[in-house]
């Protein structure tokens, strides 16, 4: 196969499978609602509108005594047309935060710097209430050891493709150690570990029961040290409508933080996963960062 | 009150037919799968996908009547493209770059299959999908527009020369170049970093 064949046989590949091939049923569906909301509102808007200066005249001529049935008619139909205003569109994020019921907290409120209270759901949990609940994610404390977990360092794409001499990137496990019940993950510049609970493990698959319209608590323990600054995401997927999300740019300081985030899945799932992603900002020296009490804690 | 009757009957007459509902109705439907598609490939958020998509049937509801019915297709994907253009203007910082990029790992950490798909594929899953976001990035805003459009939706030339307002030939060049870095990036995996994006077709 010569290289324009294979371009091609891959830009086929791609055409066919990207993950994002199909909308996502839930988002379909608000999808269609909110545009039949919008078919239903569109006309009595477009009129109120132009009506709106002869609502005026109107509402002096009421004052005046004549007319008095017809603005009433008009009233009525400004109130419909307003409470079939649709709301505005908002960041599937800050969706999830809103149907949880949670509220955005500030950056400075959370000590997380440089995220954007309206696109981030996470509150730093100064509630711990959800430590003595029960949590179905088995051994998401750790105390199994790397039970459940898979971690693994994620290739460096940029860097495979400055190096001449380097293929497919190999995939490698991550350098990780368990010390004192705490899943510790040493990372360097621009090294990115993905950390999966469940549905990786071949001897021993585990996954997470959600059911629909329940609100859960994503929330996990977090120790950071070293010179580079780092960045955690965590997540539980698949969960409608966003998957919910945990992030933080974490301060280099080895006291424990907590996270938390709240959701409502919109559909059941009988095999929600957990998966973290840490990556290392670019600088010199490494870091480690340390997890442990990771839950997911209501229904 | 013979204001208010000319009033009342024009707002009537605004009031979409039943006829152009249902094919309101129907374009959204047939077409969503695509308009996320492209709105992705183009290079929108995950975060941010749904406000486009959203914004693009508004389009739809707005200009039903200058859509041609065999031309409905193409018309929503340049729209898609319109409407990306304008939320690569407006948007802000992307302060969750690596929620993006977990999202873009589906496949390992739960994607929309659900299935654990090993390791070893879902790693030349993703490294595919990064060459494509690479090259995507590589590209001027026209040619991504225009690969998109032409090599991942299959639109023809003229379907896309039509919408987008610019000759049949441009938007061959704009592939033809497009292809190019495609190529160059599929290529130099593992030899060298992208080339940037020129502007020699705009």
């Amino acid at each position: 196969m010569n290289p324009s064949q294979r371009s091609s046989a891959l830009l086929d590949q791609l055409r066919r499978d990207r993950p994002w091939q199909r909308v996502p049923e839930s988002v379909r569906q608000r999808a269609l609602e909110r545009l039949e909301g919008e078919l239903q509102a569109r006309p009595r808007r477009r009129a109120l509108r132009r009506g709106s200066a002869l609502a005026a005249v109107l509402l002096l001529a009421a004052g005046a005594g004549w007319g008095l049935q017809r603005e009433r008619e008009l009233h009525d139909a400004a109130a419909v047309a307003l409470a079939a205003e649709p709301a505005p569109a908002r960041s599937g994020t800050a969706r999830a935060a809103a149907s949880a019921g949670a509220a955005p907290a500030s950056a400075a409120e959370r000590g997380v710097p440089d995220f954007e209270p309206t696109t981030v759901a996470v509150a730093r949990g100064a509630d711990r209430a959800w430590l003595g609940a029960v949590n179905p994610v088995a051994n998401g404390d750790f105390a199994a050891g790397d039970r459940l977990w898979s971690v693994r360092l994620l290739p460096d794409l940029h860097s495979a493709r400055r190096s001449p001499s380097s293929g497919s990137p190999p995939l490698a496990g991550a350098a990780y150690r368990l010390r004192d019940g705490l899943l510790c993950m040493s990372v360097s510049a621009r090294q990115r570990i993905l950390g999966v609970w469940g549905g990786e493990s071949d001897v021993e698959p585990a996954s997470l029961p959600l059911a629909a319209h329940r609100r859960y608590r994503l929330s996990l323990r977090v120790e950071v040290s070293g010179s580079l600054p780092i960045e955690l995401f965590v997540r539980v997927a698949p969960a409608a409508p966003a998957p919910p999300f945990v992030v933080a740019a974490l301060p280099r300081t080895s006291t424990a933080q907590y996270f938390t985030a709240d959701f409502e899945p919109d559909v059941a799932s009988g095999a929600a996963r957990v998966a973290f992603l840490a990556r290392a900002a670019a600088g010199a020296g490494r870091s480690e960062i340390c997890l442990d009490d990771i839950a997911v804690t209501g229904g | 009150m013979i204001r208010l009757s000319t009033w009342w009957s024009a707002a009537r007459s605004e009031r979409p037919t039943a006829e152009r509902t249902s094919r309101i109705q129907a374009i959204a439907k047939a077409h969503l799968d695509a308009i996320w598609r492209t709105a992705r490939d183009l290079g929108v958020d995950a975060r941010d996908v749904e406000d486009v998509l959203q914004e693009v049937l508004l389009v739809v509801v707005r200009r039903i009547d200058d859509i041609l019915v065999d031309r409905e297709r193409a018309f929503v994907l340049a729209a898609t493209a319109r409407v990306v253009a304008n939320w690569r203007r407006t948007r802000r910082r992307r302060p969750l770059e690596l929620s993006d990029e977990l999202d873009a790992l589906g496949p390992v950490v739960g994607g929309s299959s659900g299935l654990p798909p090993g390791p070893e594929r879902a790693l030349e899953h993703s490294e595919r999908l990064e060459l494509l976001r690479v090259a995507l990035a590589a590209m001027t805003d026209a040619q991504r527009v225009a690969f998109t459009l032409f090599e991942l939706e299959q639109l023809t030339a003229r379907e896309i020369a039509e919408q987008l307002g610019v000759p049949e030939a441009a938007v061959e060049s704009r592939v033809r170049r497009a292809w190019q870095v495609f190529h160059d990036c599929c290529e130099r995996t593992g030899e060298a970093e992208s080339p940037e994006p020129t502007e020699a077709d705009e």
